[in-house]
């Protein structure tokens, strides 16, 4: 059962309070929200007073199903909404006729530009939590209309730059697909665009690929079967690396359940019949 | 995450003038006051064709001018910081990998108890297929050394000595800068904004993205010249080689083009090697504020205190964008 391999490798990689991006390692947001987001126990005390860093922006989404953390969901996405400095509300510029630099998204880091995969992840939380008519979600969406590549995908920055298009990366273009609203006229293209995931794979690009895919019914499998072919012996993905394996978890999650944290319940096509060899 | 005391450097006053009013200092005894105040420097300049199998050899007997290098790396923990940003198929964006195996194996032989290769890409934020993608990964197993994704290590605080950038200090990727010897392994490229990146530039791929997010983008918001001059003078780092065998021109560093230059260079001053490397690539470093601040906190940019070593090799003329002509030589 690769979920739960997965789910004994991350219990075992725990640290004292909660998740790093190695196992054992100094507890940090990004790993910890995912390893939730798997389906594991909250580390209820140290999510309430750590530092998540920009990792606040998909913490409502990814225990958007846990229990006892209500109140903890709603500082953060008040957080997430909160337009007062420093924030990570992204800061507007003007970077040219080409990219519109007014759009309010979201930023890595406080008082920055806004990027596609922050902006990603505060469109996924405040969906998953009930707060998609919030006039910054609009806007959000906007931004990534804005940035989408002429390819159907996304970069993980702009679509160009000094008048040079750019190509869109798997990893992005997978979060965006996540992000957009359901019937999304961009979502098409985009799913078609993720199947170069499948000529140069990573964990991570598998794992948001087979969420984004199942979100908006497309076809799962291939990126699952995929994600499962980097399983390593210990249930552990992408080098034994704790975020990595988390977001595998997720995808397998979802897959094996028709249900996770950054989706929500999906309908999944039937799998394809396994042939041995 | 640790504090570091600031080293002893030259007052921030000073630096500040380099960004604010470079041309009413270069003027009569003012500029051979900064001339003189450059410490010398030693740049080594290595013909090498292809990345074939003698390179490790080669890189030995250019580091073999370095003793002190030496002593530092004998016995001790080497951090390799090469520079990987994107992948595009035929694109050289990226420090060959063969030219970081080749890196690997010459600090082994020089006598290093553990090499590491670290890097913390600014782009990508998926490192394992940027590894995969770039065959970084397999050779990297090939030689048996092990790779640290510095945008996910735990930080250590570093005081800024001169703060240009404000930040006040930076944490820094701890397995960078409490490495016995950090060398920065480089690639030679143009950019489309710095001019050029070189040993300096690529210093940004030790500050952690997990805290400053991608691309890095504090960095570039406080200015991208004040912070590859905080980053360099904070860590200083000790060694720098380029990858300059096949090198980028044009629209660096991402969407240039290949440009075959057939050589590595390589010293323990940053700024002398940036210097060097931009003159070779047909480029006047004293237009590029980053390396004038270098110049006055301890760099050498000037080329009458840079000593040249090893083999001559022409200075050539790399294309730019229009927008950096008045960088050219």
């Amino acid at each position: 059962m690769p979920y739960e391999q997965a789910i004994r490798w991350l219990k075992q990689a725990r640290g004292e309070e909660a998740w790093g991006y190695l196992p054992g390692g100094t507890p940090r947001g990004e790993p910890t929200v995912w390893a939730c987001a798997a389906g594991l126990r909250p580390p209820t005390e140290w999510l309430a007073r750590a530092d998540l860093e920009w990792a606040i922006l998909p913490a409502a989404a990814a225990l958007s199903d846990s229990p006892g953390v209500e109140a903890l969901r709603e500082r953060w996405l008040d957080t997430l909404l909160d337009e007062a400095q420093p924030s990570l509300s992204g800061q507007t510029l003007d970077v040219g006729d080409h990219v519109d630099g007014f759009i309010p998204g979201w930023a890595w880091f406080p008082e920055t530009f806004s990027w596609v995969e922050p902006t990603c992840f505060a469109l996924i939380s405040l969906e998953r939590c009930g707060r998609s008519d919030h006039p910054r979600y609009a806007e959000g969406v906007r931004l990534l209309e804005d940035r989408v590549c002429v390819d159907g995908g996304w970069n993980y920055g702009n679509d160009e730059v000094l008048g040079v298009d750019l190509p869109s990366y798997a990893h992005s273009s997978g979060w965006a697909l996540l992000a957009l609203p359901r019937g999304h006229r961009l979502v098409e293209a985009g799913l078609a665009r993720l199947q170069q995931i499948l000529e140069r794979p990573s964990t991570r690009s598998l794992a948001v690929a087979a969420l984004a895919a199942g979100r908006h019914g497309g076809n799962p499998w291939p990126f699952v079967d995929a994600l499962l072919a980097r399983q390593a012996p210990d249930g552990s993905f992408g080098m034994g690396r704790v975020d990595r394996t988390a977001l595998a978890a997720v995808a397998l999650r979802m897959a094996s359940r028709g249900t996770s944290p950054l989706t929500g319940t999906v309908a999944l096509p039937d799998r394809p019949e396994q042939t041995d060899g | 995450m640790a504090d570091q005391t600031p080293p002893e450097g030259p007052d921030r006053r000073v630096v500040l003038g380099g960004f604010l009013a470079a041309a009413t200092l270069a003027v009569g005894g003012g500029m051979a006051w900064n001339i003189a105040r450059q410490p010398s420097a030693r740049v080594t300049v290595l013909r090498h064709r292809d990345y074939d199998d003698g390179l490790a050899a080669h890189l030995v007997e250019g580091i073999e001018r370095y003793p002190h290098i030496i002593a530092k790396a004998r016995g001790g923990r080497v951090v390799l910081k090469p520079n990987f940003v994107e992948f595009h198929a035929g694109r050289p964006i990226n420090t060959d990998v063969r030219f970081v195996a080749s890196a690997v194996e010459a600090f082994r032989r020089i006598g290093a108890a553990e090499v590491l290769v670290g890097e913390g890409p600014g782009h990508l934020r998926d490192t394992e297929y940027l590894l995969e993608a770039t065959g970084l990964d397999a050779h990297l197993r090939d030689v048996g050394a092990r790779f640290v994704d510095l945008n996910v290590d735990d930080g250590h605080a570093v005081v800024l000595p001169h703060d240009e950038t404000g930040f006040g200090k930076i944490h820094f990727a701890k397995t960078a800068v409490t490495a016995d010897l950090l060398v920065s392994l480089a690639k030679m490229k143009t950019h489309h904004w710095a001019g050029a990146t070189l040993t300096m530039k690529n210093m940004f791929g030790i500050v952690p993205s997990a805290i400053y997010g991608w691309p890095k983008n504090p960095l570039h918001w406080k200015g991208i010249n004040q912070s590859i001059f905080d980053i360099w003078d904070s860590v200083r780092p000790g060694f720098g080689i380029i990858d300059g065998i096949v090198a980028m021109e044009g629209d660096g560093p991402i969407m240039g083009t290949a440009r075959p230059f057939g050589a590595v260079v390589m010293g323990d001053n940053l700024p002398a090697v940036d210097a060097h490397t931009c003159r070779l690539m047909g480029l006047r470093p004293e237009k590029m504020p980053y390396l004038e601040a270098a110049a006055k906190a301890g760099g050498t940019i000037h080329p009458w205190r840079i000593e040249a070593l090893g083999d001559a090799v022409a200075a050539e003329s790399f294309h730019i964008l229009d927008h950096l002509s008045h960088l050219r030589a």
